[in-house]
C-alpha cells in the first residue's frame, strides 16, 4: 500500500480489504479522520499495479458517512463530511472481474475532499442492526433515522461486514424507494452476502 | 491536375503520390488549370491539469499584435522567439464549470458532480457528464464517476479525418488507467480511451519508413486505412466537379471503386529514419531516478519532450492529423525540485483539503510548473516549425494548442481559459496576434490577468479558499464559449458538417458551425435535459481569429 505524501491530507487508512467478488474484483477500506476539522464531500481513489509496476486497474469511490454539517457562509448548504474522530468505511466494487489479486503488487491511493467552515447540522444512523440468515447467505435488517431536518428522497444503506479487528470484509446494500421525512426512520432488509463477520458497521450511501 | 500527352489525367496526393485517372475522352478538349497537391493540416493539443498563476502566465494584453516582448515577462517567455506564429485567444470559457452554487437546473454555473470530474469530462466534448449530481458537497459514489454524455474532440475529429479513425493519443507520464476525475479522451459517450505510451505510439510508425529510405507508399497503404481516393481527394474533387459525359461520370465511378479495393495510403515523402532521428523520436524514454515527466532522455530533451517528438514525427508523416498529448493528474514533479503533489499545490495545500492554511511556496511551485509546460510547448513548436512543408513548415500547417483543465486551479473557474495556440493551419488563423473575443464584457488587460496571487503570496491572505473562487478571475469576464474556437480548429482541417451544422462524417456541409451540447455553461445546470432551450445559442467559429 502506498500514498503520496499528503495524499490524503486528515483521512488516515486504518484497513483495507481487496478480494475477488462474484462478479467483479471489490476493495472495501476504513479511513478514520485523525484531524481536527471535518473532512467534507469525501472520495477514495486506488490505482491498482502489477509487481511489474504496470497500472492494471483503477476506482473510486465516495467515502460513506453519517454526520452532515451545514455552511456557515449562509447559504444554508449541507455536506456531508467525516467528522473528527470518525471512522468511516468505502466501498469500490467495480474492480476488473480479471485482475488477478496474487499479481497485484502493490495500490496507490489518494482521498480528496473539502475542508470547510461548517456547524454540526445532525446526522443519519443506522439502528438495530441484527444478520438474518437466509438460503442464499446472510442478510442484514435495520433502521435508518433521519436526524436531519430535510428530507431523504431515496435513503439507502451500505452494511459491512467486519473481522475481529474491524477490517471490512464485504458488503450489503439495501435501497429504499419512498421519501424519508425529518425524524423518521425506514426499516430496511439487505441483499445476502456470505459472511456476517464478527461484527457490522452500517452507513447510509445517499444524502439529502 | 495536369494533361498529359498520353491523355491521362494525373491527380496528386499530399505525401507527393501521383495517381493517373482513367481517360476521360469528355475532358480531353478542355484545359486544365495546374494544381498543386493540398498541403495537409493536422491539430495538435497539449493538455495540462489544474489551471495557472493567471497573473503570470497571461501577458497584459487582450489584442493587438503578440510580441517577443509582451511574452518575455510572464510564464511563457520561452515561446517569445515564435511571437510571429503564435495565436492567443483571450476571453473563452470552457463549459461545466463546478462551484457550491450548483444545486440543479437554473442554479450554478454547471453541475453538482465533483469537481474535476465534470470538468475534465465535458472541457472537450463540451457536454454534460452523467449521471448527475445536484450537491456539490455528497459523498455519493456516482458524482465521483460521472462521464459525458458524447465523444470528445479529438474523436469527432478523428473520425473525419484520421486513417484509422482514432486519434494518437499520449499520456506523457505513460499513465495508462484513468479515472473520470482526470479523463479527457472519450471514444463515445462514458467510453474512456486509452493513452498510448511512447514506445506504442512510435512503433505504430515504424511501418513508415525503414533506414534511411523513403516510405514505400504501397507497402504502408497496406497497413494503414485511407483510400487512395481519399489521398487525391483534392484533386479528385476538382475532377469531379467538371462538366463531363455520363459515360465518363460511369467510367470515373468504377475506377474509384477499383482503386480503394486495391489498397490504402500513404505519408509524406520527407517521413523517414532520419527525420525521427533528428527529431529525437526513435530514442528510448528516460529511466532512473526523478519523476516519469522531466526524466532526461538525453542532454536536451527529456521523456515529455520525447512524447512531443513522436507528435512531431506523426504530423509530419502525415500519419495521424489528430494528436493529444496529455500531461499527468496528481503528479510530483520532483524533477524540478518540487516534492508537493500538483493537486495539492494547485490549491496552495499540503493535502486535498480544498481550504486551509497556505503552504509556503505554493505559488512559486506553480509558476515554475507553468514555466516548465511553456518550455515543453516551445520545444514542440521549434519541432514542428524546424521541417519544411511547401512553402513554410510543418507548424505553418499545424494547429498546435496548448489548454489548461481550469483557469486557476484553486478557484476552479474555466472563464478566461489559458490558451496558446501555434501555427496558423494552413492560413486559416491569424498568427501574431492576441485576439479579445469577450470585449463586451469591458474587462481591462488588467482584470484579465486574474487574482491568482491574492491569496498564498506575501501581503496577501495566508489561507486558502476554492470554495469562494477569490483566486480567479472575476467571472463576468471571459466567456466567450469554447465551442466556437473548436469549430474554428475543425473547420480549419476541412471537416464536414451535416445540415444543422453539427461535424459529421461526409456530411453535404462543408461547415462546421455547431459543436457539443451548450454554449453556456448555466446549461449543464441540472445535467442533460435538465435546463430547457440548452442549445448552441452562437453557432459559428470566431470570425475575429480567421486570417
Amino acid at each position: 500500500m502506498t500514498t503520496p505524501a499528503g495524499a490524503c491530507g486528515v483521512l488516515s487508512l486504518s484497513a483495507l480489504t481487496l478480494h475477488q467478488g462474484q462478479t467483479n474484483t471489490e476493495l472495501y477500506a476504513a479511513l478514520k479522520n485523525i484531524g481536527g476539522t471535518p473532512a467534507c464531500s469525501p472520495a477514495f481513489s486506488v490505482t491498482v499495479f502489477d509487481k511489474a509496476e504496470n497500472a492494471v486497474a483503477t476506482g473510486i469511490a465516495g467515502v460513506l458517512v453519517r454526520r452532515f454539517y451545514r455552511l456557515v457562509d449562509g447559504s444554508n448548504t449541507l455536506a456531508a463530511c467525516v467528522g473528527p474522530g470518525d471512522v468511516s468505511l468505502l466501498s469500490i466494487r467495480d474492480l476488473p472481474a480479471e485482475l488477478v489479486i496474487d499479481d497485484v503488487g502493490r495500490l496507490e491511493y489518494r482521498c480528496t475532499f473539502w475542508a470547510l467552515d461548517v456547524v454540526p447540522a445532525g446526522s443519519l444512523s443506522v439502528a438495530d442492526v441484527r444478520s438474518v440468515p437466509s438460503e442464499s447467505g446472510v442478510t442484514f435488517t435495520g433502521s435508518l433515522v433521519n436526524g436531519l431536518d430535510v428530507a431523504l428522497d431515496t435513503p439507502s444503506v451500505a452494511v459491512f461486514s467486519l473481522n475481529r479487528v474491524g477490517r471490512p470484509l464485504s458488503v450489503a446494500l439495501a435501497a429504499g424507494d419512498a421519501q424519508l421525512p425529518p425524524g423518521k426512520s425506514w426499516d430496511f432488509e439487505t441483499n445476502p452476502v456470505n459472511d456476517a463477520g464478527v461484527e457490522q458497521a452500517a452507513y447510509p450511501t445517499s444524502g439529502p | 491536375m495536369t494533361m498529359q500527352f498520353n491523355r491521362r489525367i494525373l491527380l496528386r496526393g499530399l505525401g507527393g503520390a501521383v495517381v493517373a485517372a482513367p481517360f476521360l475522352s469528355s475532358l480531353w478538349e478542355r484545359s486544365a488549370r495546374a494544381q498543386t497537391a493540398a498541403v495537409p493540416k493536422r491539430t495538435i493539443v497539449m493538455f495540462t491539469h489544474y489551471g495557472c498563476i493567471t497573473n503570470k502566465w497571461f501577458p497584459n494584453k487582450l489584442d493587438g499584435e503578440l510580441t517577443a516582448a509582451d511574452l518575455t515577462p510572464t510564464s511563457l517567455a520561452a515561446l517569445a522567439p515564435f511571437a510571429k506564429k503564435l495565436l492567443m485567444p483571450r476571453g473563452i470559457r470552457t463549459m461545466n464549470e463546478w462551484t457550491a452554487n450548483n444545486t440543479g437546473a437554473g442554479k450554478g454555473r454547471g453541475q453538482g458532480n465533483d469537481s474535476h470530474t465534470q470538468i475534465a469530462g465535458s472541457i472537450f466534448t463540451c457536454q454534460p457528464v452523467t449521471p448527475n449530481s445536484n450537491d456539490p458537497f455528497s459523498f455519493e459514489d456516482p458524482k465521483f464517476k460521472a462521464m459525458p454524455v458524447g465523444p470528445s474532440l479529438d474523436h469527432v475529429m478523428a473520425k473525419q479525418l484520421s486513417p484509422q479513425g482514432t486519434p494518437l493519443f499520449m499520456n506523457v507520464a505513460g499513465q495508462s488507467k484513468e479515472l473520470a476525475q482526470s479523463a479527457i479522451s472519450y471514444s463515445a459517450a462514458e467510453t474512456i480511451f486509452t493513452a498510448l505510451n511512447a514506445t506504442q505510439a512510435y512503433s505504430n510508425l515504424t511501418g513508415l519508413f525503414k533506414s534511411d529510405m523513403p516510405m514505400n507508399a504501397d507497402t504502408w497503404a497496406v497497413s494503414k486505412g485511407k483510400a487512395i481516393t481519399d489521398i487525391v481527394k483534392g484533386d479528385l474533387s476538382r475532377l469531379m466537379s467538371k462538366d463531363m459525359s455520363k459515360a465518363d461520370k460511369d467510367k470515373l465511378a468504377a475506377w474509384m471503386e477499383l482503386a480503394n479495393s486495391v489498397g490504402k495510403v500513404v505519408a509524406s515523402a520527407a517521413c523517414n529514419q532520419q527525420l525521427a532521428m533528428t527529431l529525437g523520436a526513435s530514442n528510448k524514454l528516460g529511466s532512473g531516478s526523478g519523476d516519469a515527466v522531466t526524466r532526461k532522455v538525453n542532454d536536451s530533451m527529456d521523456n515529455a519532450d520525447l512524447y512531443s517528438a513522436i507528435a512531431a514525427l506523426t504530423a509530419a508523416c502525415n500519419a495521424n492529423p489528430v494528436i493529444f498529448l496529455k500531461y499527468p493528474n496528481n503528479f510530483t514533479y520532483t524533477g524540478l525540485g518540487i516534492n508537493a503533489e500538483s493537486h495539492n499545490q494547485s490549491h496552495r495545500l499540503a493535502d486535498p483539503s480544498m481550504q486551509g492554511p497556505c503552504v509556503a511556496g505554493a505559488v512559486e511551485n506553480l509558476i515554475k510548473i507553468d514555466t516548465y509546460y511553456a518550455q515543453k510547448f516551445a520545444n514542440l513548436v521549434k519541432m514542428l516549425d524546424s521541417m519544411t512543408e511547401g512553402d513554410g513548415t510543418v507548424l505553418d500547417n499545424t494547429v498546435a494548442v496548448w489548454m489548461n483543465e481550469m483557469s486557476d486551479g484553486n478557484a476552479h473557474n474555466l472563464n478566461n481559459s489559458p490558451i496558446i495556440q501555434a501555427g496558423g493551419g494552413g492560413g486559416y488563423f491569424k498568427t501574431g496576434r492576441v485576439v479579445n473575443l469577450d470585449a463586451a464584457s469591458g474587462a481591462t488587460p488588467e482584470q484579465m490577468l486574474g487574482r491568482s496571487m491574492s491569496q498564498c503570496v506575501e501581503g496577501t491572505p495566508q489561507t486558502s479558499n476554492g470554495v469562494s473562487q477569490g483566486t480567479g478571475t472575476e467571472s463576468k469576464f471571459g466567456n466567450a464559449p469554447v465551442n466556437k474556437y473548436f469549430v474554428n480548429i475543425m473547420n480549419a482541417m476541412g471537416m464536414k458538417a451535416d445540415a444543422q451544422g453539427y461535424p459529421a462524417k461526409d456530411g453535404p456541409s462543408s461547415e462546421v458551425t455547431h459543436y457539443g451540447y451548450s454554449d453556456k455553461t448555466e446549461d449543464f445546470a441540472g445535467g442533460k435535459g435538465a435546463v430547457a432551450g440548452a442549445t448552441i445559442h452562437n453557432p459559428g467559429g470566431f470570425t475575429e481569429l480567421k486570417a
